[in-house]
């Protein structure tokens, strides 16, 4: 059997919207997820444990709803990974139910990915990213043991602290870079929605006592006596916080590693939600149906539909938010000091970086490829996926991200033995000879 | 740089081979620029797995090359030479799983016995008896080898070119030349440059700038496997299918399949190559491929099947059409000189082609060893053997 179904990666808003348009239109998808339930992040209560027993958000009601309408239609393949797809149309699933098979059409839903500013002592154990403490709340209800402080900048931060307040687990500080609450008008032009959900967020820390200490950098973290400590700077006031845990969080950014549309051959393959454009959940639901809508058209399984632009709305709430969020001055990277670990897999600090460039420059420009091999940025097992946004914000002149990251596969590390052992569906298996 | 500014050599391609030529030239005093399209070790040089070894090559001639350049290279990496740090010596294993297989290594044995090569079998038997543990129990016959190396290509590039007190412009690629009385004019796409003599070293880039000079891009697709576990003991040295002798050493490709070669680097990942397909389409890798490779590397040594595959790359070798490289002046053209078409055996013949051409500028006699390399070969021939 040569199966061609087509394949949506990712079971956040827009996958899961994208599934329910394509099987509402007759084509059944194959919908992979890494995750053990759907969801993707931002539902990731849809996938709760049992013994809890989740608040959800209207939307993500109606969504499962919708889904479960559909999910005898939809080979839904959870606990496994997207691995691969390459130009000859083949696509590679591993994990628990993993496959080889020729997809027709390909809608990448992998959603957002945090970034996380390199700072000193980022790497230390009990710091992680805040995102991660979300969704071990969200899934587990557990959160790490001790005082837990929340750092860095953007709306999801006060999303997470509401959701620890809701645990009991409120944290010690929310230290924003930015200054949100200064603008309180500019703010009133934001969307009902997201005004409601911020002052809800904002009512709760304020309620449970939690600072917000606005505009300060969370400059340093280091280890005193089994503590961690973090260092704020407050328009050059310095102060300490002793903690146990740590969760940092700088903002979203497309979580597009490795799958740009320049990838295929011959097969259509679009992006859906974030991972397309960083426009937050509601935009994400739209961008599936609008994806599926365009994969329909490709096969021509519809009547013509033109592509519909991302709707504006979404485009100014996230404009307007960045600007909320925007530190002054900006923070620059080479005001950190040289021992910061830019790329935490291979160990390279900040100073290996300058000297690299240092160096380079004394004789020829360097290039993306020399940070790569001789600088080792970017070739350890997060496959730069931490790092070389802040090596191409550091060489400006030199590398772009594109040309850092490239397009090679495996999306991120996968066992040999996961690829030995997907069935392989791309041809007649009389033909194959991997016995 | 102003486009008056003339050297005594410019060298086309910052691979290895171009870096080589371009500290062996400095050396002897020569006024040098490197220019290249994209960048060091930007091709086949940055892609390779940086085996030097000279048991892979065709017996004879190829074979004494790959070894006088290996003996050479061993000294450039002692004192303070220019290789110290980048060149490591290390055993390399073979091994056979058929019987064709076993009498590749035969033929081996006897090369090296008959050509009295500096490598060396220090070991001979079942799979048993190797310092290898842990192979697949297909293996029936494993050759230790002594006096091999590793050598990567973009580490030595990266020697050469920051030793070598020359010129370095990127991305400049070389368009067109023009041999006169006075040297060559040479354009790129950054304006003109003379020189006395040019140097044309950039892999299958020299495809289009040399009609006359009949090649083939040869893809390769490589897997790059994280570290594994702290427990497990890295490979002693390159782990080595005697098909892949076959393949190799047989004119053109075998049929033995995808021979394998399991490398390991010195971080303790490896990497699992590699292909070769008629082909010249760089960075396209496909899964079925892969799976055949690492289907063969787990069937050699199964504790692979545990390492975790970071990232896939293909890189595409410049081959000739009668599996030797190019290298020497062109007819009619005695100031431009081509050194291309090495098909992955850049890493080990790049010390000696570096300083035989370097001798070859510097002093207008080239070392008879490489006339049968000449690219004049091509235009004396009736029908190209394919």
């Amino acid at each position: 059997m040569i199966d061609t179904r087509p394949l949506i990666v990712g079971a956040g808003p827009a996958g899961l919207r994208a599934a329910i348009t394509l099987s509402d239109a007759g084509l059944h998808p194959v919908l992979v997820d890494h995750a053990p339930g759907i969801g993707g992040a931002v539902y990731a209560n849809l996938r709760a444990q049992p013994n809890l027993t989740p608040k959800l958000t209207r939307e993500a009601r109606i969504l499962r709803q919708d889904f479960d309408r559909v999910r005898p239609r939809v080979d839904l393949r959870l606990s496994t990974a997207f691995a691969a797809f390459d130009q000859t149309g083949t696509a590679l699933l591993t994990g628990q139910a993993g496959m080889m098979f020729k997809p027709r059409a390909v809608i990448f839903a992998t959603g957002a990915r945090e970034r996380i500013q390199p700072r000193p002592g980022w790497t230390l154990a009990g710091v992680s990213s805040a995102g991660a403490l979300q969704i071990a709340l969200k899934t587990t209800g557990t959160l790490p043991l001790g005082r837990l402080l929340l750092a860095g900048t953007g709306p999801l931060l006060y999303a997470i602290a509401a959701q620890m307040v809701a645990a009991d687990r409120p944290p010690v500080a929310v230290i924003e870079t930015g200054n949100p609450l200064r603008h309180p008008l500019m703010a009133l032009r934001l969307p009902a929605r997201v005004l409601t959900e911020a002052t809800r967020y904002i009512g709760q820390l304020l309620l449970a006592g939690v600072p917000i200490l606005s505009g300060t950098d969370l400059t340093r973290i280091e280890t005193r006596n089994g503590a961690l400590i973090a260092h704020t700077s407050r328009q050059g006031r310095w102060a300490e916080i002793s903690v146990d845990h740590i969760g940092l969080h700088d903002g979203l950014a497309r979580n597009d590693f490795g799958i740009s549309a320049e990838m295929t051959g011959q097969t259509p393959v679009f992006q859906a939600g974030d991972c397309r454009s960083v426009l937050g959940r509601w935009a994400a639901e739209e961008d599936g149906k609008r994806a599926a809508e365009q994969v329909l058209h490709a096969l021509n399984a519809t009547p013509g539909r033109a592509a519909i632009a991302p709707d504006q709305r979404f485009i100014k709430t996230q404009t307007l938010l960045a600007k909320l969020f925007a530190r002054a001055p900006a923070l620059a990277a080479p005001e950190l000091p040289d021992d910061t670990v830019i790329c935490r897999c291979e160990n390279r600090s900040l100073g290996d970086l300058k000297q690299a460039l240092q160096t380079a420059s004394e004789q020829t420009q360097t290039t993306a490829r020399t940070l790569r091999l001789t600088e080792r940025f970017g070739m350890g097992p997060c496959q730069g996926r931490q790092c070389l946004d802040w090596v191409a914000a550091l060489t400006p002149d030199t590398t772009s991200f594109a040309d850092l990251r490239g397009n090679r596969w495996p999306i991120k590390p996968v066992r040999v033995r996961d690829i030995l052992d997907a069935p392989d569906f791309t041809a007649d298996p009389s033909h194959q000879d991997l016995k | 740089m102003q486009p008056t500014d003339s050297y005594d050599l410019v060298i086309a391609g910052a691979g290895i081979i171009g870096a080589s030529v371009a500290w062996h030239a400095t050396q002897r005093g020569l006024r040098v620029a490197v220019i290249d399209a994209k960048g060091p070790a930007a091709a086949a040089s940055g892609a390779s797995d940086g085996a030097v070894s000279v048991a892979s090559k065709r017996p004879g001639l190829m074979a004494n090359l790959a070894d006088a350049s290996l003996c050479y290279a061993r000294e450039m990496a002692q004192h303070n030479g220019i290789l110290k740090g980048i060149f490591h010596p290390r055993p390399t294993f073979i091994f056979a799983r058929s019987a064709p297989e076993s009498a590749a290594l035969d033929r081996l044995t006897r090369m090296l016995h008959d050509q009295s090569l500096s490598v060396s079998i220090h070991q001979d038997g079942a799979a048993q008896t190797s310092a290898i543990s842990g192979l697949g129990k297909d293996i029936t016959r494993v050759i230790e080898l002594q006096g091999e190396a590793h050598m990567l290509g973009y580490q030595a590039t990266h020697a050469y070119l920051s030793a070598a007190k020359c010129d370095l412009f990127w991305p400049r690629s070389l368009e067109a030349y023009e041999p006169g009385p006075e040297g060559v004019r040479v354009f790129t796409s950054a304006g003109e440059m003379n020189c006395a003599q040019l140097v044309i070293a950039s892999g299958i880039g020299t495809m289009g700038l040399l009609p006359n000079v009949p090649m083939i891009a040869r893809s390769g697709q490589l897997i790059v496997s994280d570290r594994g576990p702290a427990s497990e003991p890295n490979l002693p040295g390159p782990l080595t299918s005697a098909a892949y002798l076959l393949d190799k050493t047989a004119n053109g490709r075998g049929d033995a399949g995808l021979p394998v070669v399991i490398d390991p680097l010195r971080t303790g990942q490896v990497l699992i190559g590699s292909t070769r397909e008629d082909h010249g389409t760089e960075r396209q890798t496909d899964i079925a491929i892969v799976r055949r490779l690492l289907h063969s590397a787990v069937g050699c040594l199964p504790r692979l099947a545990e390492r975790r595959i970071i990232r896939v790359f293909a890189g595409v070798r410049s081959a000739s059409l009668d599996g030797l490289p190019i290298v020497g002046a062109l007819p009619e053209e005695p100031n431009v000189i081509c050194a291309t078409g090495f098909e992955g055996d850049g890493i080990c013949l790049s010390a000696l082609i570096g300083r035989e051409i370097a001798a070859h500028l510097a002093t207008g006699q080239s070392s008879p060893d490489l006339a049968a390399l000449t690219p004049g070969r091509f235009s004396s021939q009736e029908a190209i053997p394919a």
